[in-house]
């Protein structure tokens, strides 16, 4: 007899936290959010409390552990940055939502990594999906500091984003993120429809700049 | 009664085979008055899903899929009094989630160190008889229809 559901062996699994209280539910309401976030570039949307209340996350953020509790099944694959996630956060994730994870971030559906270890080199090193196959390119998660609006914050980008779900302009200030690393996202968008989506968590909040949006950085 | 087996991982298999394959009625009656008296957390709640059976021609052959079987499972939590956190499996054919739920509670407590002796002894070691006397019934069933078929050989001339 082979198993099909498979689960970590039990001595690890005595210290994996507690996931969603109610998986479904909790899941429709966190893709809700990331599907309006999605759909309204820069926008930024608070993940709803109650859903979050539960989950024990193993070094990440609570919103991010919820994306990826969310995104994340046994048919989608992951690079996760070892700075965020150790064993330990490896085998929350396999646990609750059977993800396989890989060792090479090239071949990834879903790249989690903090925002200080993004590099504008990171566009390059993910896949972008084929003329054919577009849907293919990869999404990549960003655990910023800091997320807003309008206003500044240390270290952070003022960007200014246009295109569909955007009325004229959208304003985002995106902390931990250089200049460089928008530039060189601004440059991809001539790949179109090849590109990567990139959402940005930051605590309990996030925002979206999938491939269609056009970046600027206002210094 | 001693342990059939020395390491511990093949204790446990030895013990969730036990709880896994007990009569569900069997299982309630004897897991009920202990399991009350200790809190549980959910880590996975009971889900139910198909698993492929997959066997091997005269036990010998290459493996086949033999069919999908229907398997819940689950996993618990416990703290137990010293602080240290054990957690529990439930895997059983069918759709009984409150089956799998106490086979989840009994495996946790039966890894706790204090707990041991006394489930071993209460609930591990009647529910084994209780399926070995089910296994020697069925047995003897289909032992008393059983054909045995011969050939004769044609004797050399």
């Amino acid at each position: 007899m082979s198993a099909v559901l498979g689960h970590p062996s039990a001595g690890r699994l005595a210290t994996v936290g507690r996931g969603f209280a109610q998986p479904v539910h909790a899941a429709q309401q966190v893709f809700r959010a990331l599907l309006e976030a999605m759909s309204r570039p820069g926008c930024i949307q608070a993940l709803p409390e109650p859903v979050l209340a539960g989950i024990e996350p193993p070094g990440l953020s609570r919103g991010m552990t919820a994306l990826l509790l969310t995104l994340l099944d046994a048919e989608t694959s992951l690079w996760i940055d070892p700075a965020l996630a150790g064993a330990e956060g490896l085998n929350y994730l396999r646990f609750h939502t059977g993800v396989r994870t890989l060792a090479d971030v090239g071949d990834a559906a879903f790249v989690v990594c903090p925002a200080d270890r993004a590099q504008p080199a990171t566009w390059s090193a993910l896949s972008a999906g084929t003329d054919e196959v577009p849907q293919s390119g990869a999404t990549l998660l960003v655990e910023v500091p800091s997320l807003q609006a309008q206003g500044a914050a240390p270290s952070s980008t003022r960007l200014r984003l246009a295109g569909p779900g955007i009325e004229s302009t959208q304003a985002l200030v995106v902390g931990g993120l250089d200049a460089p690393f928008w530039r060189a996202r601004a440059a991809m968008e001539a790949d179109y429809p090849r590109g990567i989506d990139l959402i940005l968590c930051c605590g309990d909040t996030l925002a979206a700049i999938p491939r269609t949006t056009r970046v600027t950085v206002e210094g | 009664m001693t342990h059939p087996h020395s390491s511990p991982q093949a204790r446990r298999a030895d013990w969730l085979r036990v709880l896994a394959r007990a009569p569900s009625a069997e299982l309630a009656r004897l897991a009920a008055p202990v399991l009350g008296e200790y809190r549980f957390e959910w880590l996975r709640a009971p889900e139910q899903g198909l698993m492929m059976v997959r066997a091997r021609i005269g036990n010998a052959g290459d493996r086949f899929n033999i069919g999908e079987a229907t398997v819940t499972r689950c996993a618990v939590r416990h703290r137990a009094m010293g602080g240290e956190q054990v957690a529990g499996v439930g895997h059983v054919l069918g759709l009984d989630a409150l089956r799998a739920e106490r086979v989840a509670q009994l495996d946790a407590l039966l890894q706790v160190e204090a707990l041991h002796a006394l489930l071993w002894r209460n609930v591990v070691e009647p529910l084994r008889e209780c399926r070995a006397l089910i296994d020697r019934d069925e047995r003897a069933r289909t032992e008393a229809s059983r054909v045995r078929f011969f050939t004769l050989q044609p004797e050399a001339a």
